[in-house]
């Protein structure tokens, strides 16, 4: 099994949506900032009900030369166990962005 | 190959967590994920942007990482050379991961294929039978097995399962007789073992809806199929029960013999009065092949232990109503393994028999109540004479009677009844006032009555069957009652376990059995009453009475007794 994750970001891989008007996308923007913030809440509960459950008093579950993949995918560095309870700040991060940004189209209409 | 250690448990828990995190990151968050994202464009920051990826590969990670982790459970908790260490399980895989078993199953199922279509070109089987005999151990295996039949296809494992027990059996859809059955087996045991070891829904919807009855009986004789697949099959199966004429249907023999691989089912089918009716016709204990499965699956659907107690309740309630009828009784009577099997499942029961005997004795005598009866409690509406029916085909049987004797002499010796009496230091009136004595004197005497009662009936003589129940009525309320008598009876209950102790549950068995060669009804007689008059006066030897008054005592307890119980057991000559 190979799932290292290698993706690193750089440049919006999402197509961008067309709105009617500036006040549509910035309600859509305060609408995705609350997603957002919900996620940052949610996303460590991923990995750690399954890094809980990969002992039991002590010993692995699952121990042999086939199990080393799985136990380097799941926790070694970087890995699903610590990357995706890492993406708590940046979600947080682009609730604040798209937020002030839904406040600048706001501003601008209200020119 | 390829060495693994599993703690099953906490691997199973682990696929557990693995489950409900792959639920939680369903294709309705990354959908909202996803257009939250495009919505961001540029205000979402770089991790935030990759998470979708990650979450995706994750997903297929839990996902492959759990259907490894089930499959190394199942492959190793199965394996014939696994070794245990506390709770982890170590062995080998063949394979070296659940993929790779998949896709040499699925190479091997077109090879399959292609020699089956062969097969039935030529008319020569030989090479099919050959194969599944050098891949008997990779069948087994179930990501291989399943790749494997679904390579093979759906409709050619049910037409080969259908014209392999055509070829091996009698036709008429009369099932596989078990000299035919065992020489299918060696040949496709592979093949069946890949049908239980693949879990593919699809294939055994197929199976359920195109599997002939003999091909059906076969499958679930031969494997351990799930429980709903079993549950699925049972109204084909049981469709022709009872329709043979002349001839015998192995497939009812079969059917029931696989059920016994399910005992929660056949308890299920037992507590239903159709189904029960069914299972137990009078044509189908006619069969001996059938009565051979019966004994052999009953006892784990009738146990206390392996149920829900009110289907127990009610698949116990069906089997003694069947049971206590004329032809049951016969069928028992001319079977002994059944009877064993089934007076075995029963044990547990005597005692509550034995205390519905008493309440019987008790019913309508001011001022005596019995105490609460004791776990488990028969059926509502099972009675006493019910019980003695049914055991009465039973108890001819040596194996039956030694059982029911064993218990007996357990419940007597268990029932602290003489410890209570000495308590009391011979004040009859504290005896009679004390409900934990009645409770011991109802353990003591109530079973014994059953089994007496037993006799009679497997002898037809119900008359004797009254007296009997009569005598010992007397008995027993002559303790509570009883004025000068009272000290007799006590005395005379008292010693039960100490007969049984001394006669030994194996005498009284083959008195019970009536071996002329080992005791007669006369001989036991005697050793009953010499023992009761013997323990007699050494419990009033033991009170602080002088030994020459006690055996004066003993004198008239020895009178009282013939009178009440020796002068019936002389009479059981029919036991010689």
């Amino acid at each position: 099994m190979a799932y290292e994750d290698s993706a690193g970001g750089g440049g919006s891989a999402f197509p961008p949506l067309t709105f009617n008007s500036s006040a549509d996308e910035a309600s859509a923007k305060r609408i995705a900032a609350r997603r957002f913030d919900e996620w940052a809440g949610t996303v460590a509960s991923f990995t750690k009900d399954v890094a809980a459950k990969l002992e039991r008093d002590g010993e692995p579950v699952w121990s042999g030369p086939a199990s080393e993949p799985f136990h380097r995918a799941l926790l070694g560095d970087p890995a699903f166990a610590k990357k995706i309870p890492g993406y708590r700040n940046p979600y947080l991060d682009t609730a604040g962005n798209l937020r002030r940004s839904a406040d600048k189209l706001e501003e601008n209409r209200n020119r | 190959m390829s060495y693994v250690g599993i703690h099953p448990e906490g691997a199973r828990e682990l696929v557990a967590a693995m489950d409900s995190a792959r639920n939680a990151i369903s294709d309705g968050f990354l959908a909202d994920l996803k257009h939250a994202l495009c919505v961001a464009q540029s205000d979402a920051v770089l991790e935030a942007q990759a998470s979708f990826t990650v979450y995706q590969r994750y997903r297929a990670f839990l996902e492959e990482s759990a259907r490894e982790l089930t499959w190394r459970v199942k492959v190793i908790t199965s394996a014939p050379d696994a070794t245990v260490d506390g709770e982890t399980v170590y062995g080998s895989t063949r394979f070296e991961s659940a993929k790779k078993a998949a896709e040499q199953g699925a190479a091997d199922g077109a090879e399959f294929k292609e020699l089956w279509a062969k097969a039935e070109r030529d008319g020569d089987w030989r090479a099919v039978e050959e194969w599944l005999a050098a891949h008997q151990d990779e069948l087994k295996d179930p990501e291989y097995a399943a790749a494997f039949l679904r390579a093979f296809g759906k409709e050619n494992v049910v037409a080969l399962l259908n014209k392999a027990t055509e070829a091996y059996g009698p036709g008429s859809h009369l099932g596989l007789s078990p000299e035919q059955l065992a020489y299918f087996q060696e040949r496709f045991q592979p093949l069946m073992d890949a049908i239980a070891a693949a879990d593919d829904p699809e294939l055994r919807a197929h199976l359920l809806d195109r599997l002939g009855l003999d091909a059906m009986a076969v499958l679930l004789v031969s494997t351990r199929m799930p429980e709903d697949f079993v549950r699925a099959a049972v109204p084909v199966l049981t469709q022709t029960f009872g329709l043979a004429v002349g001839v015998t249907d192995y497939n009812t023999s079969l059917t029931m013999t696989a059920l016994g691989h399910h005992p929660e089912l056949l308890q299920e089918l037992l507590a239903d009065p159709a189904t029960a009716n069914l299972l137990l016709d009078p044509r189908m204990l006619a069969d001996p092949e059938y009565r051979k499965a019966l004994a052999a699956s009953l006892p784990g659907a009738l146990d206390q232990t392996t149920s829900n107690p009110e289907t127990l309740d009610r698949a116990w309630s069906n089997v003694l109503r069947l049971g206590s009828q004329d032809y049951f009784v016969d069928a028992m009577a001319g079977d002994e393994a059944l009877s064993l099997a089934l007076t075995t499942a029963f044990l547990p029961y005597l005692e509550n028999a034995g205390h519905l005997m008493a309440a019987s004795y008790v019913d309508g005598v001011p001022g005596l109540d019995l105490p609460p009866a004791r776990e488990p409690l028969l059926p509502a509406g099972v009675t006493p004479e019910m019980v003695q029916d049914f055991l009465g085909g039973a108890i001819v049987h040596k194996s039956s009677s030694d059982a029911l004797a064993r218990q007996v002499a357990e419940l007597m010796a268990g029932s602290g009844f003489e410890t209570l009496l000495a308590e009391h230091g011979g004040d009859y009136e504290k005896m009679a006032a004390d409900p934990a004595l009645n409770d011991e004197m109802v353990a003591a005497l109530g079973p014994l009555g059953i089994v007496m009662g037993a006799i009679y009936s497997a002898q037809g003589d119900n008359l004797r069957r009254e007296d009997s129940s009569k005598q010992e009525r007397e008995l027993y309320l002559g303790f509570f009652t009883g004025l000068g008598t009272a000290k007799i009876s006590d005395a005379a209950l008292s010693s039960l376990a100490g007969v049984a102790a001394q006669l030994g549950a194996n005498k009284f068995a083959q008195w019970l059995a009536g071996q002329p060669d080992d005791i007669t009804p006369e001989q036991y007689a005697e050793g009953l009453r010499d023992s009761y008059v013997a323990a007699f006066t050494d419990l009033l030897v033991g009170q602080g009475m002088d030994r020459k008054l006690a055996e004066e005592v003993a004198v008239d307890f020895r009178a009282y007794f013939d009178a009440m119980e020796g002068e019936a057991l002389k009479q059981q000559n029919a036991f010689g």
